[in-house]
């Protein structure tokens, strides 16, 4: 059986692989994209836990909550620099020009 | 750019209610799953789900660059203080309001102030860099 | 009260990004450096309870995040403090009225960035406040008037979010196997094991490319190159800093095998050469200084590796203050000539500025009681046979590059103008130097000094008359690779089989 944190590896490689091969910069921004997603789901995979509930107080048997908070930070990273990467392309195609 | 005539209506008809779904996010967002970044996120899809339909050009006139930008600073330097002012009564980030029982909407303390504060600066800054963005490409 | 040197700028930071909302831009330089100078107020408080710890919102240590000062990170609050505070005066009317808002807002962000990653003691705190500062830094590499700044910071972008990525997933997989992400309960609770050790590879890799060690240095001279000489100083100055603070984060909670203590020592004095052998090729004065800036994180590297992590500290601050200076004293030089051609500079007609540049040179080259000299007698103490000769090659290497620097800054020049509040800062920093070392270090060895500056200045000779300097040399350049994304992927391979060598090497 694969588990998540096999699985997240796996996309990590895969946006390792297109960082190494692709040359547009557009699909280099979107394979930095996909680290982060395959990182976000090892993440998310450690945390789990088979039939945990939502971790709010009364609750006996819960997931761990902490992978989760750390993967929103994570991801707010990746927003805020996707958008400055895209926007130095921007840059950069206007200076060719 | 605009699109059809269902797509705009559509959205005009969803917005509103992401907005409410995200204020409910915010508030209660220590007593059921959700929080101050999900909240923001559907706040800021509200308004870019306008920006795709309408343009740019409509929604700015709505929603202005500076009041945007005003929302992002307030809502963070708000974080900020809130969290300083934890110092008087004992720490960084001491939750000074505690009190209410267990489960009832005032008994997270600080917790859903800064769910709120995070909440309008992750909105506010999403809106604001589709903005930026935005405004790059339709110059030319 | 340790998290405030954080808030304060954090608040300002925000503050003045709603001012052009408010039509109020003009107060925007005030509440600059307010930010900036603000955690000097705190510091006094913490240096009077040193060591002290504390976790944020009173919480236990278990579910909260601790914060601590103690005689490991203290230089580098200090360094941080000192070095901010030059470039927050230098910059005061530096930008351009467009653009100066934003300029102030990132230097605040990396500011707080680059304390709150001091401060941590906890690993994704660490990582968070270190993203902060990055962050900052390539939008300021990104908004810089040199030519090609964009490209760099493209690169600078893409190298770092990925080593980041590789680092948190080191970070996951230490959390996997202890179940905490403080340092303190990481250590009370550690098994060595296969996992943590991957772990620590990747997050060694992470850190190093970060840190612009030899191999992964390839992101540096470029990004450091380019952007504006305040962001230059503060990049090489403190940003390349917070991953080697990392590295001492992780040494001090790990046990470091021999195996990857060898493999961190080689790569220390590789860097260390190579840095120098690059400096001594360039005729770009900042792209001279960037190379440098490759050798001397070797220097901190191998203290480091060596297990004295206070060694690597003292180094770091002592480097933050030189380096810092230089950049902004040769920087001052080149946007007043309007070129960074090391031919077309001369200091000659501006006495201050010279006598800035030289002290600072001779505080890199470690000449006695400079600063560079204290970090460098921590450094040699663990240093056996082979390995001590090397470091003093090392050091003359250094002092070689800068007597050609001097040797170039020093021919006649065009007359320029240059305000007295940069050539002030400048000097400042160049005194700072001399002073410091003479407060830490006051030791004197005028025989070792001598001999060694006077081999230098032999080499250099030797390799003019050689004909060293006139080489150009494309490697390394942007220009040798087609395209962005094909210098890019040809990087990336590089990177990759670095992470594979670690990998293989800590198992």
């Amino acid at each position: 059986m694969i588990n998540p944190e096999l699985a997240g590896i796996i996309i990590i490689l895969i946006g390792l692989y297109g960082l190494m091969t692709k040359e547009n910069l557009i699909k280099i921004v979107l394979s930095i994209n996909v680290v982060s997603i395959g990182l976000v789901l090892f993440f998310i995979g450690t945390g789990y836990i088979e039939g945990g509930d939502v971790p709010i107080m009364p609750r006996e048997k819960v997931v761990d909550p902490l992978p989760a908070t750390l993967m929103l930070t994570t991801l707010v990273v990746d927003v805020a620099i996707t958008s400055l990467a895209l926007a130095l392309i921007l840059k950069m195609r206007r200076e060719e020009e | 750019m605009k699109m059809s005539l269902i797509v705009r209506t559509t959205t005009k008809l969803i917005s509103p209610f992401l907005v409410v779904y995200s204020a409910y996010l915010m508030v209660y967002g220590h007593l059921s799953p959700g929080g101050g970044f999900q909240a923001g996120v559907i706040l800021a899809v509200s308004v870019i789900l306008l920006i795709t339909s309408h343009g740019y050009r409509r929604v700015r006139k709505t929603f202005k660059f500076w009041e945007v930008q005003l929302i992002e600073g307030i809502s963070g330097g708000f974080l900020v203080l809130l969290a300083t002012a934890g110092v008087v009564f004992g720490g960084f980030f001491y939750n000074f309001l505690r009190g209410g029982e267990i489960g009832s909407l005032i008994s997270g303390g600080t917790i859903p102030l800064f769910n709120i504060g995070v909440a309008l600066k992750v909105g506010a800054a999403f809106t604001f860099m589709f903005y930026i963005l935005l405004r790059w490409v339709e110059r030319d | 009260m340790i998290p405030l040197i954080v808030a304060f700028p954090l608040a300002a930071a925000f503050l003045t990004s709603i001012l052009p909302a408010l039509r109020r831009e003009r107060f925007s330089k005030h509440l600059f450096l307010i930010g900036m100078l603000s955690p000097w107020l705190i510091l006094p408080q913490i240096i009077n309870n040193l060591p002290s710890n504390e976790v944020v919102g009173n919480w236990s240590r278990v579910s909260g995040i601790e914060v601590a000062v103690d005689a490991y990170n203290i230089p580098f609050i200090v360094a941080e403090l000192i070095l901010s505070a030059f470039v927050a005066l230098y910059v005061w009317g530096y930008y351009p009225r467009k653009i100066e808002n934003k300029a102030y807002v990132l230097i605040l962000l990396l500011h707080s960035g680059l304390l709150g990653a001091f401060i941590s003691r906890d690993l994704f705190n660490y990582y968070i406040y270190m993203e902060i500062a990055s962050v900052a830094s390539f939008a300021l590499v990104g908004i810089s008037k040199e030519k090609g700044a964009r490209r760099a910071a493209f690169k600078y972008t893409v190298f770092s979010l990925l080593a980041s990525y590789i680092f948190i997933l080191g970070i996951g997989i230490i959390y996997l196997k202890t179940g905490y992400l403080n340092l303190a309960l990481i250590k009370e609770n550690l098994e060595m094991s296969r996992e943590i050790n991957v772990a620590l590879a990747l997050s060694f890799t992470s850190l190093l490319l970060k840190s612009g060690i030899f191999p992964l240095h390839f992101w540096l001279p470029d990004a450091h190159s380019k952007a504006d000489a305040p962001v230059s100083a503060l990049l090489s100055g403190l940003v390349v800093k917070a991953p080697a603070y990392g590295m001492i984060l992780l040494t001090l909670t790990f046990p470091i095998n021999t195996s990857m203590q060898k493999t961190l020592l080689t790569l220390a004095f590789l860097s260390m050469f190579f840095g120098i052998a690059m400096a001594i090729l360039q005729k770009n004065s900042e792209r001279l200084l960037a190379y440098h800036t490759v050798s001397q994180m070797g220097y901190v590297l191998l203290g480091i590796s060596l297990l004295n992590p206070l060694a690597a500290a003292y180094y770091a601050l002592a480097h933050s203050l030189f380096k810092g200076g230089l950049f902004l004293s040769v920087g001052s030089l080149a946007e007043h000539y309007g070129t960074r051609d090391l031919e077309k500079l001369s200091y000659r007609n501006n006495k201050s500025l010279m006598l800035a540049i030289v002290l600072l040179s001779l505080a890199i080259g470690g000449v006695s009681p400079f600063i560079g000299a204290f970090g460098k007698a921590m450094l040699i103490e663990n240093l056996k046979g082979f390995l001590k000769y090397a470091f003093y090659a090392g050091g003359i290497g250094t002092l070689v590059s800068f007597t050609k620097l001097n040797y170039y800054l020093s021919k006649r020049g065009e007359k320029i103008e240059i305000p007295r509040r940069k050539e002030a800062i400048s000097l400042s920093l160049g005194i700072l130097t001399l002073l410091g070392g003479i407060y830490l270090y006051p030791h004197l060895s005028v025989f070792k000094d001598s001999i060694s500056l006077v081999i230098a200045i032999f080499i250099f000779y030797l390799l003019r008359k050689l004909g060293v300097f006139e080489v150009s040399f494309k490697a390394f350049t942007p220009e040798q690779f087609k395209t962005l994304g094909k210098e890019i992927n040809a990087y990336m391979v590089l990177f990759t089989a670095v992470l594979l060598l670690f990998l293989f090497n800590f198992l």
